[in-house]
């Protein structure tokens, strides 16, 4: 007697279906190198609890280290809702002495600014401060901190109730969580560069009292976690001068010897002051983005293992 | 691209996958436009009957398309990536212009005020709104905000008879409304180049998705946030009435219906209709006795989607009879739902909606199985499906197609005979396929994953290497004639992604890039693995080199930098910020003198590069089509199953081969210039109306290279021209020399009888079958070019290399068309009647080949077909500038544009971006009539 002989008609069925699969898989063994059907079998279970429970885990993480990195950008002064916190920063530099200034940074706006310029000819010393009436908005600290709070929503549309599907599913998230969270960061790590005739017509210099004399220009921007303030010092080039008049590029910081077109004059670049100051909290959040990314990657990485076992599938 | 080039799409069994992540419909609810998560739009036509066919594949975008425009006065398809690099897609000519800043939503606006031909207003991750030209896609001015300024989320143009203003409103990320106002402000934007809203008022509506202003009323504002969706009156901004939404449903968009309804959608693709509740008609809202009295609407019936999926969805109310009112879903599987909304909703028991059609179509109409190809005779096992390719490359030196499959295996194959088995009728058969010398290469243990030629980028590889690279993590060596493995590389470094060749190294190396962002050098000749970087914490952006220093400089995606010293395996520096950015720009300028300068490679407005290509997408494989260098060539498409491929023949190069010809036929050459059959070619030019509208031989200086003069002695010549005839044949033979010289010193060899099977494939394709029996019984019997099985679908490059397929789901009902009645194109007839005309009115003039009676038929049918393929570039030449010409008026474009939409469904019109249909009929009655002659001649 057989073995199947005993076995109902269906049953027989089955099993000889199984080893039509079984003898695919032999077949293809090579392929499948990692994964016998029992092994595969643990690999799906893995997977699924992948989705089901690792995921949420990690987008709970995620969530709270961006909760806690947008409320760096928005920091409430303590006991009143609306007013934000006042933070005052004072610049310097190791290298000069000839700028000096106190930036009143208030979430994303320059409240106040005290610049003292010594010249560097006369020893003269000038002091310009913000008009009363104005404010200057880092656009910087207003990008980066409307990219985090989009990565938040993000997250926060699937919540713990969420099922997740696929692996594809999770890292279709995961690319567009990371994607807001790079760009946030490349905000706050390259700032812009800008033509020196953009600075000149920048509204910044039509903001402070006294006004800024024609032959200075400034201009304020984030780099990493430090608040910089550059102060150009420039003289006119005479119309009859013999000098090769080649206008600069754009760049961050203008050297000198840079010449430029503005209001039909043209000018050249004498001297350049950077002074700058670290601004904890952005320190705290470039931190943040850059775990997170970690964490996202992380996931990608763990989903994409499995993938390398589902053969050509994706996912 | 050439001009001369010619694509041709072999679409594989399965289709590309288009994850649908915009949808539009155009106005004239013909055309439905869809972009995707993976980068190449879609057209889809709308048939009267409301039903859905996929018509052409744009292919211009890199990454996600995240929102389309379609602007029918300058005929342009404005599109949006993900990165924010908006590019429009002008219709007529297919060709990207690429902007370089983050825009998300974009408004068309025209005024007879303005000077520019339209406005694009866009808002994305930057503060307020940019003023786009429509047509250059220039910054022109900007829309500034001068209280609590922020990124605009959502913005709409308030435009009614009622009141007097256009504005813009814009609803900005902090939930602030602003107001601009358009047509008073724009001598102030020229002016300034700025304007300043005119209102500004916080309305709390964070994360906002949709604003609308309702153009039957005039008078509310529907705004639609995830949570919730609100209506405003316009004139007071007060809150008419507040929606919350379903827990774990989000709210997209919505749009106001007439009769005080709106239809507002979710993420998901439910929609919901709903009634204000304002009974008496619009005057009661406006008698509203107490600003805060709030309606509460009544939900009339809603729509759900069973699958729940993530998509995209719209709408577009009707503009006049007999258009409807279309609620349109596009979803992650390619799936396009629509559903007619009655003007009356009324709602079953049940909710659901009374009288609402649902039409559903998905990405598999792009390519129906039936029409897919077969490049491979590949035994399988029943029940089991075709291993998919995953990689592909063609070999121009050896004139070899090499796939990869998902089950390991490696297949080479004679792509030209493997081209004609699959494409034409008397060619086809097993028993032919089977014939196809194919040699099977079994070495990889997973899928292959990516194929690499070392030899076409460096003469220090051996012509015979192939490298290919599998989802085992190994790299094999092959020596692609023999198909023995000449070494296997070991990474164990999880699937292998990308292959590159080092080229200005002396030593042959390649540089693989795995799964697990380690990149390895391997030294082909002495088979060793120089380095393995393993560093890599986010996946590989760009790599590069620095020879002088031997540095391999690697960008990550998180923008970091590695640099490796590629002799010692060495981390060199890393380097985050400004500094990455720096070494990486010093890299490309120590390259711009070996490498032209990427065309994608952008500025943003804030000077950091922001795109380069990645190893990933394998050099400019992607959407770049490279130049062909030779006569014909394979590329696949960049999809995740390699099969749809892309044949370019070079029509130019395939005459030029044909031509240099051994000196004996030579005379048999310029019979065709003798003066006989100059006065045929101007008595056709003298008697068809058609060719009047095609200027005279003075326009064919387009036609650009040595070809010129080819074209012109074939096809134009003037009656004096004894001696212009000998200055001909000196310079025939010159150029048969100068060939001849050039075919002995160039590499890529290629047999006259492959230009010729070339020159047979290339026109079977484009020749309009079944208008002439007896042409077509001359093509079959005497010049040796069959009938496809099928309609060939073509492929438009445009300028800038971006292709357009068109797909082969969008001819009706193919396969029994093709069987039973032939090709019905619309021009059939009509150039039936041409020929017809034309063979009566000359039959007298039959005899104009003055020939000596030893004419051969072989050199008849070359004479033939080197006729053929040069009016084929005549007319391509004859397109080109066409459809470049900047003064062509409005209305001009307007035309081409509905043309090319609603012919796409005929084969010879189909390589016609513009559809200059003469040109068409042109092409095909030429063909006829020519062939006629011949065949007359033949019998006589």
């Amino acid at each position: 007697m057989t073995p199947y002989a005993c076995v109902s008609g269906a049953a027989a069925h089955k099993v000889t279906n199984n080893l039509i699969e079984f003898h695919y898989f032999g077949h293809c063994q090579a392929r499948m190198a990692a994964a016998s059907p029992a092994e595969r079998a643990v690999l799906e279970e893995e997977f699924k609890w992948l989705l089901r429970e690792e995921v949420h885990a990690v987008l709970k993480q995620l969530q709270d280290i961006l909760k806690e990195a947008s409320r760096r950008f928005a920091m409430p002064a303590a006991g009143l809702e609306s007013q934000m916190k006042q933070e005052n920063f004072i610049l310097g530099s190791s290298t000069t002495d000839q700028v000096k200034g106190v930036l009143t940074l208030q979430g994303e706006a320059l409240t106040q600014a005290d610049i003292n310029l010594k010249m560097t000819k006369s020893n003269q010393v000038l002091h310009f401060s913000f008009r009363e009436d104005k404010q200057w908005k880092m656009q910087q600290i207003q990008d980066a901190r409307n990219h985090v709070n989009q990565a938040l929503q993000l997250l926060s549309s699937r919540d713990d109730s969420y099922h997740f599907k696929t692996g594809a599913e999770v890292n279709k998230l995961m690319d567009a969580v990371m994607l807001q969270l790079t760009r946030a960061r490349n905000r706050l790590t390259t700032p812009a560069s800008l033509t020196l005739p953009e600075v000149a017509s920048s509204s910044l210099t039509r903001m402070f009292t006294p006004p800024l004399p024609g032959d200075i220009l400034v201009n304020f921007y984030i780099n990493l976690s430090k608040l910089c303030l550059i102060v150009y010092q420039l003289h006119v080039l005479q119309p009859n001068s013999n000098k090769n008049f080649k206008p600069g590029g754009s760049s961050v910081l203008h050297n000198p010897g840079t010449m430029f077109e503005f209001n039909n004059l043209k000018f050249e670049v004498s001297h350049v002051h950077k002074v700058e100051c670290v601004v904890p909290w952005l320190n705290d959040t470039l931190v943040f983005f850059t775990i997170s990314l970690q964490l996202c990657q992380q996931l990608k990485d763990k989903i994409s293992v499995f993938s390398s076992y589902w053969n050509y599938r994706p996912y | 691209m050439k001009a001369s080039t010619q694509s041709l799409t072999l679409w594989g069994k399965r289709a590309p996958r288009h994850t649908i992540t915009a949808i539009m419909l155009t106005e004239d609810q013909q055309t439905i436009v869809t972009g995707s998560q993976e980068g190449p739009i879609c057209l889809w036509t709308l048939s009267m009957d409301l039903q859905i066919s996929p018509r052409a594949l744009l292919i211009g975008h890199t990454a996600a398309v995240t929102c389309g425009l379609l602007n029918l006065h300058n005929a342009a398809l404005h599109c949006n990536v993900n990165p924010g690099l908006p590019i429009a897609l002008p219709l007529h000519h297919l060709q990207c212009n690429i902007l370089f800043f983050f825009c998300i939503p974009q408004y068309y606006y025209s005024s007879s005020r303005m000077v520019e031909e339209g406005w694009l207003l866009c808002c994305g991750e930057y503060p307020d709104v940019l003023v786009v030209d429509a047509q250059t896609l220039d910054i022109l001015y900007k829309l500034i905000s001068s209280d609590a300024s922020n990124w605009i989320s959502s913005m709409c143009i308030v435009r009614s008879p009622r009141i007097h203003e256009d504005s813009l409103i814009g609803i900005s990320t902090s939930g602030v409304l602003k107001v601009w106002e358009l047509s008073s402000s724009i001598y102030n934007v020229y002016e300034k180049g700025t304007a300043h809203e005119t209102e500004s008022r916080d309305l709390q509506c964070l994360q906002c998705q949709s604003i609308r202003f309702c153009t039957y009323t005039e008078r509310l504002l529907l705004i639609v946030c995830s949570d919730f969706w609100k209506v405003f009156d316009y004139c007071d901004f007060s809150l008419v009435c507040d929606v919350p939404s379903e827990p774990g449903r989000c709210f997209a968009g919505g749009e106001p219906l007439p009769a005080n309804r709106l239809i507002v959608w979710t993420e998901d693709g439910h929609s919901y209709i709903y009634q204000l509740g304002l009974h008496r008609g619009v005057s009661s809202s406006l008698q509203r006795t107490s600003a805060n009295e709030m309606f509460s609407p009544e939900m009339l019936c809603f729509t759900s989607n069973n699958k729940v999926h993530q998509g995209v969805m719209g709408f577009l109310s009707e503009r006049k009879e007999p258009f409807y009112k279309i609620l349109f879903f596009g979803d992650e599987s390619g799936t396009i739902t629509l559903w007619h909304i009655p003007d009356v909703p009324v709602s079953k028991p049940d909710g659901s909606p009374e009288g609402m059609h649902c039409v559903r179509t998905t990405q598999d109409k792009f390519c129906p199985p039936h029409l897919g190809l077969n490049w491979f005779s590949i035994s399988i096992a029943k029940g089991k499906k075709t291993p998919a390719i995953t990689a592909s490359l063609y070999l121009p030196n050896h004139n070899l197609l090499v796939c990869g499959f998902e089950d390991g295996k490696i297949v080479r194959t004679q792509a030209l005979q493997a081209a004609r088995v699959t494409l034409l009728e008397d060619h086809g058969g097993s028993e032919a396929r089977d014939l196809l010398p194919q040699k099977t290469f079994q070495g990889h243990a997973g899928s292959v994953t990516c194929l690499l030629y070392p030899h076409s980028y460096s003469d220090s590889f051996e012509s015979s290497w192939l490298i290919s690279g599998g989802q085992d993590s190994c790299v094999i060596q092959w020596d692609v004639l023999t198909s023995t493995v000449l070494h296997r590389f070991t990474l164990q470094a999880g699937p292998v992604l990308t292959l590159m060749p080092r080229t200005f190294h002396i030593r042959a190396s390649i540089c693989c890039l795995a799964s697990d962002q380690s990149i390895a050098l391997l030294n082909l000749p002495e088979q060793t693995c120089i380095m393995h970087a393993r560093k890599h914490l986010f996946p590989v952006k760009t790599i590069k080199w620095r020879p002088v220093e031997d540095f391999l400089v690697v960008e990550c995606e998180d923008g970091s930098v590695y640099v490796w010293e590629a002799e010692t395996g060495a981390l060199d520096r890393h380097e985050t910020g400004v500094v990455a950015k720096a070494i990486l720009r010093a890299c490309d300028d120590s390259r711009a003198a070996t490498k032209p300068s990427t065309p994608a490679g952008v500025n943003h407005p804030n000077g950091s590069k922001r795109v380069s290509f990645s190893p990933t997408e394998t050099a400019e494989m992607h959407s770049h089509v490279k130049p062909v260098l030779h006569p014909f060539s394979v590329q696949s498409l960049e999809t995740p199953c390699k099969d749809i491929h892309i044949l370019q023949f070079d029509v130019e190069e395939i005459l030029e081969l044909i031509c240099a010809q051994p000196e004996q036929e030579q005379d048999l050459i310029s019979s065709l210039n003798a003066p006989a059959s100059i006065k045929r070619v101007k008595s056709t030019q003298r008697k068809r109306p058609v060719l009047k509208k095609i200027k005279t031989s003075s326009t064919l200086l387009p036609v650009n290279g040595p070809l010129k003069d080819f074209v012109r002695d074939h096809l134009f010549q003037n009656e004096n021209n004894s001696c212009l005839e000998e200055g001909t044949a000196i310079r025939k033979k010159l150029k048969s020399k100068r060939s001849k010289r050039s075919r002995k010193q160039s590499k890529k060899r290629c047999d006259e009888n492959v230009a010729q099977d070339l020159a047979h494939l290339l026109l079977s394709c484009l020749f309009p079958w079944e208008i002439l029996q007896e042409c077509d019984e001359f093509c079959l019997d005497t010049l040796g070019i069959s009938k496809p099985q099928f309609l060939p679908s073509f492929a438009l490059a445009s300028k800038a290399g971006y292709m357009s397929l068109i797909l082969p789901g969008s001819y009706p009902e193919t396969e029994n068309n093709v069987k039973d009645n032939g090709y019905h194109n619309l021009i059939s007839h009509k150039v039936a009647d041409l020929a017809k005309h034309y063979a009566n009115s000359n039959t007298e003039e039959i005899s104009f080949i003055e020939s000596p009676g030893d004419l051969k038929m072989a050199s008849l049918r070359k004479k033939i077909i080197t006729y053929l393929l040069s009016i084929v570039m005549l007319v391509s030449s004859l397109m080109k500038p066409h459809f470049q010409r900047e003064d062509t008026n409005k209305q001009d474009r307007h035309h081409l544009w509905s043309a090319f939409f609603r012919t796409g469904c005929m084969p010879v019109s189909i390589w016609l971006p513009s559809c200059a249909l003469h040109c068409v009929v042109l092409f095909s009655s030429w063909c006829v009539m020519v062939i006629h002659q011949f065949g007359e001649r033949e019998r006589g």
